[in-house]
């Protein structure tokens, strides 16, 4: 991974922009989200500040992988009208990144926000550390590598992000859950203060990141005044509000729509982090419904990802992770109703698609039915006809 | 992304104990298999070689990031080698010799620079160099092969 770290202060930042500007801020998900200065929950944290202070912020635009210019140009073409009105663009990206906007919005002012010092490593005691430097930051390559904290020290740079030179203060209101009172964030939706509050809801095709489809209708709540139940990702807060989250009818049908899911999806599904955790919640042992017999093909075709539709929930987040983080809508729905599937491409394996490889999908998929590839194998000689082909694949050796 | 560089076959065998190694081949699948050094398909041209010269090559991994912790973990290796060939860039050799501190491992690549890619186009572009490597700025290549290429296809309007 690329090593980045803030370069910037907040006050800079104020000083590069005018009350005037409509600002866009654009987050690569990769590389600077591990090293705590991108993504989704930080461009919030921004939002919030900048409102504070009377900024006008006009949209937040996430990109899987921002060093990927290709995707750059096709966020721009996606968003058009937002970006035609926009005067200043800050961005949360590595220094490849930042190049690549400034290439593909030459005449907006693009505001950089971190300095990029080389390679590294994602170590689980250390967090990310740098291991292979540029040489121009006199660091010597170190295979147990500097920490974030040796570079801010060292290079007189600034500690994590930018809320820690000032704490953002947005707006609250207050809510009633169950009863009790709750101070949530205005404008957030109900499933997003939920959360930040560590009330567990149980969600499968709801993420921040990527929007709110309403799909799953595990997430269902109780509003006092409204009628019916409500998925809580699709419904913003209001002051006053009452809701009931946890109830006989609602955890009868959270359970109902589990077990839905995993006859549908087949038993291996239940290894999956979530729904292990709401199988157990909801004292589910065993299911009701008659196991689905589909037994449709594994796509390995990729170089990169496996896709096995058979555990498909139909949440649509790889569908929105491709369409709106790379802007390739290489996956999509294909049929309807109870025939409806998600497929790549034109129903073609992933490998004849203009797929990115950028694992935005495989990211954001809560069954594991797109995983990366990882291949391990113990070698007890080759085939035959392997060493046969052997000379012809070595003519493009270096 | 990062682009690292293959070293030939014949530097890579010198650093080998045809009698005393067993070898593991741990190829990296993303900046690496994009830049042409690692991924399945390097993976395999290299360790076909080495079983046909006589090494006795025991385990072979193609994992998501060389360069990440929870990620190596994850692919849960049992290596009966003593020796590994990490296709990946300077930092997934770093992380594989933490890792794996019994085992020689081997560093087969040199870093040129970060790169900018265009996956519609299959091409990288080398927009930060290490030191070394200056004179790589601006040199294009073919994605998946590391394959040179001539002429300007990626425009780049600024430097940092």
């Amino acid at each position: 991974m690329i090593i980045s770290v803030r370069s910037l202060s907040y006050d800079e930042l104020k000083r590069n922009l005018s009350q005037d500007d409509k600002i866009v801020i654009w987050s690569c998900d990769t590389c600077v989200k591990h090293c705590g200065i991108a993504g989704m929950e930080k461009m919030e944290v921004l939002e919030d500040l900048l409102k504070e202070d009377g900024y006008n912020v006009i949209k937040k635009e996430l990109i899987s992988e921002s060093c990927q210019i290709n995707l750059a140009k096709k966020h721009k073409v996606a968003q058009e009208d937002i970006f035609t009105d926009a005067t200043a663009i800050i961005v949360l990206t590595c220094e490849i990144g930042y190049q690549c906007v400034k290439t593909v919005f030459p005449h907006k002012k693009v505001i950089g926000t971190a300095k990029t010092f080389g390679a590294g490593n994602f170590s689980n005691r250390k967090g990310p550390i740098l291991t292979s430097p540029f040489e121009s930051t006199g660091l010597a390559q170190n295979t147990e590598g500097y920490t974030l904290n040796n570079l801010v020290e060292n290079f007189n740079l600034f500690p994590k992000f930018f809320d820690a030179d000032k704490t953002p203060n947005p707006p609250m209101i207050t809510i009633t859950v169950d009863g009790k009172p709750l101070t949530v964030k205005k404008d957030s939706n109900l499933l997003d203060a939920l959360l930040a509050n560590r009330v567990k809801i149980p969600h499968l095709c709801y993420e921040s990141s990527l929007g709110a489809a309403g799909a799953c209708r595990l997430c269902l709540v109780k509003v006092k005044d409204k009628r019916g139940l409500i998925p809580s990702c699709c419904i913003p807060v209001e002051p006053g509000m009452e809701v009931t989250i946890e109830d006989e009818e609602l955890n009868s049908l959270r359970k109902s729509i589990l077990q839905m899911i995993i006859a549908e999806c087949g038993e291996d599904i239940q290894q999956t982090r979530d729904i292990r955790y709401w199988m157990r919640r909801y004292g589910i042992t065993e299911n009701r419904f008659k196991l689905s017999e589909k037994n449709e093909g594994v796509d390995d075709s990729s170089e990169v990802l496996i896709r096995d539709p058979n555990r498909c929930i139909l949440c649509g987040r790889c569908v929105r992770a491709c369409a709106n983080l790379s802007g390739q809508k290489v996956i999509n729905f294909a049929n309807r109703g109870s025939n409806m599937v998600t497929i790549t491409g034109l129903n073609e394996p992933f490998a004849n698609t203009n797929c990115a490889n950028c694992l935005a999908c495989a990211h954001y998929c809560p069954t594991n039915a797109i995983t990366p590839k990882s291949i391990t194998k113990k070698i007890s000689g080759y085939p035959f006809w392997t060493l046969i082909s052997y000379p012809r694949k070595m003519a493009r050796t270096s | 992304m990062i682009f690292a560089k293959i070293e030939p076959y014949e530097e890579i065998i010198k650093k080998l104990d045809k009698k005393e190694d067993k070898i593991a081949i741990i190829s990296c699948n993303t900046c690496a298999r994009t830049c042409g050094n690692g991924g399945l398909n390097k993976l395999n041209e290299l360790g076909l070689r080495l079983i046909r010269d006589g090494y006795y090559v025991t385990d072979e991994a193609v994992i998501l990031y060389a360069c990440s912790e929870p990620i190596l973990k994850e692919a849960k290796l049992d290596l009966d080698a003593n020796t590994i060939i990490v296709l990946s860039c300077s930092a997934g050799w770093a992380s594989l010799t933490r890792n794996f501190p019994d085992k020689k491992v081997l560093k087969v690549t040199e870093d040129i620079g970060l790169v900018m890619t265009d996956t519609d186009k299959e091409i990288f572009k080398v927009v930060m160099p290490y030191k070394n490597h200056e004179s790589e700025m601006g040199k294009e290549y073919r994605t998946g092969t590391g394959e040179p290429l001539f002429g300007e296809k990626i425009k780049v309007r600024c430097t940092t």
